[in-house]
């Protein structure tokens, strides 16, 4: 494990300085990514949930790459998030070169680079709905501070599901999964359209438009739905970068 | 793979379009949807491309009257469900709250004898696809799984509708995209579906069936092509009838 950039109690103050009114979901999903990776000693973090198929969606990651997605994705499938989610609980596996379980996700996070790989499940209402998935360059044993780290975070995200939209139903939460999963479908649209308007890769075209949000203060999904909708264009987002950042 | 679900919502779509000697298809998923929850009717609307809706199964008289009222007074559950891309659950038109959201709307709906409705969108992203309107002739509650499995009615009439418009008449039904889930909710998919938006300068619902078709006649996954387009090794091109690969992918899995 790498050292910590952030103390996990600098993640929580950020993450509670995020939780304003009108959070924006997706971008609070993000940070809590982002946090996640800097507090936790680990090289990436994904937040999975669970879709109607039965499979599992990422809809926040701490990094945009295209090969760390990929990781994600074939969790709908095999993988150390399933397990995690199907169990709800905690699955570890230090050393992928040793690993005998999930083969075909083995392959490719060891070829994506990652050694080590965890999941601790996000649980609401006594129901597992997803999970945190954590990747480590080098081989690497969570200590019991840094599991119970990753949980706490990972029950952070769990409630700003719940508290976005005042829900306590599990009729609603359904719906709330519904909608959080198709709005990361409207960004995933909208980084294909500014690719392609900037030739640049998904991955950067995502922060020009998480960028564009923060700036303008507006929501992630807000901006990607002007993306998909030619409403925003490539100029549009890069117009006034430099012009407000800190 | 924990699918069993979905694998059972398209086993009774499959097994209603067969006794009814019919192909599969999004009015077969609205019946199919219908009969399994027990509610007394429902309405399929899919957007068309001048952005109105087109009522494609009306299960009755009265889905019918209430899709029209929806229409004609602009307002409704599934006005909110398409606008949000969120389910709307309403299980009591008549209470306050549904009366103050809608107010033309719930107090004419109830008048035509619907009290519960349940607006679930036909959506990906921000593409549109329609919406599947259940109702029920008196208040009902619709318990967790009687809700996802509705959910995954309106999906599977996702499916079938994105098929349909890609000329795909034998659909493969739940093309599992090499068995990480359905191909349709691939992220990769969007991002390439807003790609080839842009290159050929039309809707990514446009965009997304160019995709399927091309997929289809390929004999590819649709995720495969839609990888080979994030990775820029192919291309569409608004002149040409087929695009062309920047690099040949003849010989690739």
């Amino acid at each position: 494990m790498t050292r910590p950039e952030l103390s996990v109690a600098r993640a929580f103050a950020d993450l509670a300085d995020a939780l304003v009114d009108d959070f924006d979901l997706i971008d609070f999903l993000h940070l809590v990514a982002v946090r996640s990776q800097q507090s936790l000693g680990v090289d990436a973090v994904g937040i999975l949930l669970a879709d109607n198929h039965g499979g599992l969606n990422v809809v926040a990651a701490s990094s945009e790459a295209a090969r760390l997605l990929e990781l994600f994705q074939l969790q709908a499938a095999e993988g150390p998030c399933l397990e995690c989610y199907l169990s709800g609980t905690t699955v570890s596996s230090p050393d992928l070169a040793a690993e005998a379980r999930w083969p075909r996700f083995v392959t490719h996070a060891l070829k994506a680079g990652y050694r080590g790989v965890h999941a601790v499940p996000m649980r609401l209402h006594d129901t597992t709905i997803g999970g945190m998935n954590l990747f480590t360059v080098e081989r690497a044993e969570l200590d019991s501070d840094t599991t119970a780290g990753a949980q706490a975070l990972t029950d952070v995200a769990g409630i700003a599901l719940l508290h976005q939209r005042a829900i306590g139903q599990r009729e609603l939460l359904v719906t709330q999964l519904q909608g959080v999963l198709n709005d990361r479908l409207t960004i995933e649209q909208a980084k294909g359209v500014a690719a392609e308007q900037a030739d640049i890769s998904v991955g950067k075209a995502f922060a020009l438009i998480r960028d564009y949000a923060h700036r303008r203060h507006l929501t992630l999904t807000d901006v990607a739905k002007r993306v998909v909708q030619h409403d925003l264009t490539i100029a549009d987002l890069t117009s006034d970068i430099g012009a407000t950042e800190p | 793979m924990n699918n069993d679900r979905a694998v059972r919502v398209w086993t009774a779509v499959a097994m209603h379009a067969r006794r009814e000697a019919s192909p599969l298809s999004p009015r077969v998923a609205c019946l199919a949807c219908v009969e399994a929850l027990g509610v007394s009717g429902a309405g399929l609307l899919l957007t068309t491309s001048m952005k109105a809706l087109e009522p494609v199964c009306v299960t009755d008289g009265r889905a019918g009257e209430v899709e029209e009222l929806q229409a004609r007074v602009g307002e409704g559950p599934a006005v909110d469900a398409l606008a949000s891309g969120r389910p709307m659950l309403v299980e009591d038109l008549s209470a306050t709250a549904s009366r103050r959201q809608w107010p033309v709307f719930s107090a004419e709906a109830i008048r035509r004898g619907v009290q519960s409705m349940f607006s679930l969108p036909l959506a990906l992203g921000a593409i549109r696809v329609g919406v599947l309107d259940l109702v029920h002739e008196e208040p009902i509650r619709l318990d967790h799984n009687q809700l996802v499995d509705a959910l995954v009615y309106a999906d599977t009439a996702l499916v079938l509708t994105i098929d349909a418009r890609s000329g795909i008449t034998a659909p493969g039904s739940a093309e599992s995209g090499d068995g990480q889930g359905p191909a349709l909710w691939h992220a990769e998919v969007h991002q390439a579906a807003g790609m080839v938006s842009v290159q050929l300068g039309i809707a990514v619902l446009d965009a997304l069936v160019r995709m399927r078709a091309y997929a289809f006649s390929h004999d590819q996954a649709l995720t495969e092509v839609a990888r080979a387009v994030v990775e820029r090794r192919l291309r569409f091109h608004p002149d040409d009838a087929t695009p062309t690969p920047d690099h040949d992918m003849e010989g690739q899995p």
